[in-house]
Order: structure tokens, then C-alpha cells, then sequence
């Protein structure tokens, strides 16, 4: 490949048409590598599948699919500007799919963006009577795949390093980019639902290819959602209390309220519980247990970890003398089975009823698997 | 003492079998399998097991702490996720035939009303361990379940909704 150039001009030079196309290429091609090399490709905004529901003078349902205006990158980094909302054609459908697509299969809608040569004008020749220029419009496809086909997209092929938008790729640069999906009712030839995310797979949103982001107002933020969007979680990095990182729900002016902290001092400070690995050493479970029940386990302690021998139980239980039941029971039976409570009281006509205890259970766990000493 | 039991019940008709507190987690509640095991066992008036519960009959919720959930646990009822202590009247009664057998509540019932009975005969392995589960459909006071009954007697827990429920040892059939 060649080394990168670019044209310079002259006091009075006579332009040539490919010193200025020489520029717009530059440009274009700079463009193009910074939005195919720092953020990856897909939607960047609108571009959504809008399904209507219609019927025919029949009676049998169908959608009208449109979709919206908005932007994509695709993957050599051309940008795809579909200006206005587009309704999807049946008629490209049934050309692609028809006839081989099953009623409740989901099929892929692309966005695929392409140059496309305009002849010049006529008449617009200008006093020189020189023909005016051709235009080179950048266009789009709303077109289709087959059920699954979108999980090709990740195969396309990748333009050279010094290409510009869809240079280089072959069949002219089309390159796909993944809308959402729609169901194809074959008998009326018509579209019968559209989602964007119908299963696991759903449209790819333009991102950022980064090692390093770095905020300037002392607080670095990664939402899921925009910030108008009350109710969906958001990660902060911020200056505030010292530094400090941040997980929780954002509101709808996009403030987060943390429910999980961690200070600069490396505290950890969570409303919720923490789960997970369990740290060795004594965990406690206490309260009170009728007859027959299995004493819980504190939190975090499994049962299998027991049985393995991770986590050895001591268990204690004491008849309850509370004031409930006006004179102090008489007590029976008042043991721990293991974690089973056999706690038995004698009623005033003499019968065994159940009774109550406090109990104590510690679980003693032992930090590398094995017996706890 | 903390406001919230967790208690284990049966999972058709709500009745309790038995309360458990936690001071450090107290709304957190335990899987039904963890509180009983792989059976919880029933016991009668002479503290003796009569049949065992599965662990798959029952549930475990979290509800507020009552006195007769400490009291008399397995006299307790939860409806609407609140436990409430059943009037004595309200007495499961059970007919063993050889052709079925017959739960009956305490009166009329108001609307379908889950029953839930184990039937237990034998002993070491070759136990016989059976669930039933039926409805007193609404307007009734009793229903019968259908199937024989070859032993001449059975160990016995029928649990109705908002009744207390009947543990019975030996029970025969007639």
C-alpha cells in the first residue's frame, strides 16, 4: 500500500478536479479510520423497528414495519445517515426470504450503506458550457437475511489500514449492520411482527474503542441507558468524599444513588448483602426455633459446604422461658440433631406439643476447603 | 426480639408446621428444603413421629411475628402473607375406607378449600408413603378421595385450609 498523502495548493495554481477530490478524500478517509479504529461499529442513534399493526380488507393482521430516522458506523467506518423514517419493503422481503421462511422464524433487517453515482445534470452547464460535476450520493439498503444469518456479521471482511469508508471491502464495501428483526407471514406476503432483540441477539449500538478514558470534571460515568431514563444502573468514578467508585440506579435528571460504595481508603460500603465466597472464620446464626425445624445456616454457608467438612457446625439450643404462655412450660425434650431441632413441651392435660428454643448456631469455616480446626 | 418469623409450611393449604426467628437476617427466609430437610416430621401428643412431610409439600415465607407462631406453631394458619392462630373448632376430621378416604372440615365451606393428608403404613423401608391432595369444593364440608386402602390401618396428617390439623397414629380403616 502506499504512504498516506494529501494535497497542497500554491498561490494561482489552476485546481484540477483531482486535487479537490484529492482533499475530500483526505478528509473522508480520516474520518472513516478514526470511526473504524476508536469505536467500533453500529447504530449510533434512532434507526429503531417501528411495527404497525394493519390489516387487510380480509380481516388478516399484519405489521407495517418502519424505521426510523437516525445514524449508523458501519464497520469500515462509513457513516449511514438514513434522514427520514423508511418503511420496510415486502416486496425485497418475499424477493430475499419468501417462500422458505417459516411463520415464527425471526429474520435479520440490515442497514448497509454504499456510494452511488449520480450522472451529471443536464443543462446546468454553466457560462463556460464546462458539464457540471457528478454527484456521488451516499445511500443506504434496508435489506434482509435469512433466520441466523446474523451471526455472520461478526465474519465480515476488514478494510485495509489506509482505506477509507468501505474502500477496500469486497462487493463494493457493503457492509452490514444489524437493525433488529421481523416475522414473515408467507400466505398475504406481509410482515407479521418486527422486534429489535426477539431472542439473544438485537441491534449493535456504535461504541468506543478505548484503553483510557478520561473524564475532566472529576467524575467519569458509564450509564446503560441515557441519563433521562430514571431507574437503570450506572457505574461512577468521582472526586467526591475523596474518590470514590460507585454502583446504582440513576433518576430521571440521570443522578445516580449508589447502593454499593467503595472509598479511596478501600472500604466497602453496600446497602444489599454480599454473597459469593465465604471469608473463613466464625459466621453466626441465632434466634428462635420451634420443634421439627432445621436451624438456618448464616448467610452464605451452604449445606454442601458442611458436608464437605468446610464449614464445621457447633450448635446450642435452650429451652425458651418467655412469658407467652403465663407459667414456665415444662420441658421435655430440648436438643439440636445435628441442625435439627427436637424441642417438646408437656401441655396442661399432659400431651407433647411442640415447643420453643433459643438457639445458637456457629459455622466454623476453614480458609482452604478442607476440616476447620 | 425480632418482628419477622420465617415460617415452614404446607404449600396446598398454608398450615404451619413450624417457626424459626433469625436476629441477623430476619427477613431473609430460608429455601423450605433448608428449614426442613428432606422431611419435616409430625409429631403426635406423645412426641412420637407419626408420618414425615416432603420438602416438596412445603414453603417457606416470611411473615410478622405472632405470639402463636411460638405458641402453638403448628395451630397457625398463613393467608395473605399474615399467620393467624385457628380457632380449635376448626378441626380436620379423616375417615379411612377401604375405598377412600374422607377429609372433612369443620362446617360448609365457603369456597374450594385445599386439603393436603399424608398417609404413612409400615415400617423400615418398605414403608408406604402417600400424598393426597384434593378440594372441598364450595357450598361442601367434605371430600373424598378414591383409591383402596389394602392395610388395615394407617398413620395419618390431614391438613385443610384455616383447620388445625389431624395427626393421628393407627388409624384404622373400615
Amino acid at each position: 500500500m502506499e504512504t498516506m498523502t494529501r494535497p497542497t495548493f500554491y498561490e494561482g495554481q489552476i485546481l484540477a478536479p483531482g486535487d479537490l477530490n484529492g482533499s475530500l478524500s483526505y478528509a473522508r478517509g480520516g474520518l472513516a479510520r478514526h470511526e473504524r479504529y476508536l469505536h467500533t461499529s453500529g447504530i449510533a442513534t434512532g434507526l429503531e423497528l417501528v411495527p404497525e399493526p394493519r390489516a387487510l380488507p380480509s380481516g388478516e393482521a399484519y405489521v407495517a414495519v418502519t424505521v426510523s430516522a437516525g445514524m449508523a458506523i458501519d464497520a469500515s467506518g462509513r457513516q449511514i445517515v438514513v434522514p427520514v423514517d423508511e418503511q420496510l419493503s415486502d416486496g425485497l422481503f418475499a424477493l430475499v426470504n419468501g417462500g422458505r421462511t417459516r411463520p415464527d422464524e425471526w429474520c435479520p433487517v440490515f442497514l448497509v450503506g454504499h456510494d452511488e453515482q449520480l450522472p451529471p445534470a443536464a443543462g446546468l452547464g454553466g457560462a463556460c458550457d464546462v458539464a457540471p460535476p457528478p454527484r456521488v450520493t451516499e445511500t443506504f439498503e434496508l435489506t434482509f437475511g435469512r433466520a441466523g444469518e446474523e451471526q455472520e456479521l461478526l465474519d465480515q471482511p476488514a478494510p485495509e489500514v489506509g482505506d477509507g469508508p468501505g474502500g477496500g471491502v469486497a462487493d463494493g464495501g457493503r457492509l452490514k449492520i444489524l437493525l433488529g428483526f421481523v416475522q414473515w407471514n408467507d400466505a398475504i406476503s406481509k410482515f407479521g411482527d418486527a422486534k429489535a432483540r426477539p431472542e439473544g441477539t438485537g441491534p449493535a449500538y456504535a461504541g468506543a474503542s478505548a484503553d483510557a478514558v478520561v473524564a475532566r470534571g472529576g467524575e467519569l460515568m458509564l450509564r446503560s441507558r441515557p441519563p433521562t431514563e430514571s431507574g437503570k444502573p450506572a457505574v461512577v468514578i468521582t472526586e467526591a468524599a475523596g474518590g470514590e467508585l460507585w454502583f446504582g440506579l440513576q433518576d430521571a435528571k440521570g443522578t445516580v444513588k449508589p447502593v454499593f460504595r467503595v472509598t479511596a481508603g478501600g472500604d466497602v460500603i453496600a446497602d444489599g448483602k454480599i454473597q459469593g465466597a465465604v471469608i473463613a472464620g466464625v459466621h453466626v446464626e441465632s434466634g428462635i426455633a420451634t420443634d421439627g425445624a432445621q436451624l438456618p445456616l448464616p448467610n452464605g454457608i451452604t449445606q454442601a459446604q458442611v458436608d464437605a467438612g468446610q464449614a464445621v457446625l457447633h450448635v446450642h439450643v435452650t429451652p425458651r422461658f418467655d412469658d407467652l404462655a403465663g407459667a414456665p412450660p415444662t420441658v421435655l425434650v430440648c436438643v439440636a440433631d445435628g441442625r435439627r431441632v427436637r424441642c417438646r413441651f408437656q401441655d396442661g392435660a399432659g400431651n407433647s406439643v411442640p415447643g420453643r428454643c433459643d438457639y445458637t448456631l456457629l459455622a466454623n469455616v476453614s480458609s482452604e476447603g478442607g476440616s476447620s480446626s | 426480639m425480632t418482628q419477622t418469623a420465617i415460617v415452614l409450611i404446607v404449600k396446598d393449604t398454608g398450615n404451619v408446621l413450624a417457626t424459626v426467628t433469625r436476629a441477623g437476617d430476619p427477613a431473609s427466609a430460608p429455601s423450605a428444603a433448608d428449614l426442613a430437610g428432606e422431611r419435616f416430621p409430625i409429631r403426635d401428643g406423645g412426641g412420637e413421629t407419626i408420618v414425615e412431610v416432603p420438602a416438596e409439600a412445603l414453603d417457606a415465607k416470611a411473615v410478622p411475628l405472632v405470639d402463636d407462631l411460638l405458641l402453638h406453631p403448628q395451630m397457625c394458619g398463613v393467608q395473605d402473607d399474615a399467620a393467624t392462630l385457628i380457632p380449635s373448632a376448626a378441626t380436620a376430621t379423616v375417615t379411612l375406607k377401604k375405598a377412600g378416604v374422607t377429609v372433612a372440615a369443620a362446617g360448609t365451606v365457603t369456597a374450594d378449600t385445599p386439603v393436603w393428608v399424608r398417609l404413612e403404613s409400615g415400617a423400615g423401608d418398605t414403608r408406604l408413603r402417600e400424598v393426597l391432595t384434593e378440594k372441598i369444593a364450595a357450598g361442601d364440608s367434605d371430600v373424598t378421595i378414591h383409591m383402596t386402602l389394602v392395610q388395615p390401618s394407617y398413620d395419618v396428617a390431614a391438613y385443610i385450609t384455616g383447620h388445625v390439623p389431624l395427626v393421628k397414629a393407627d388409624e384404622g380403616v373400615t
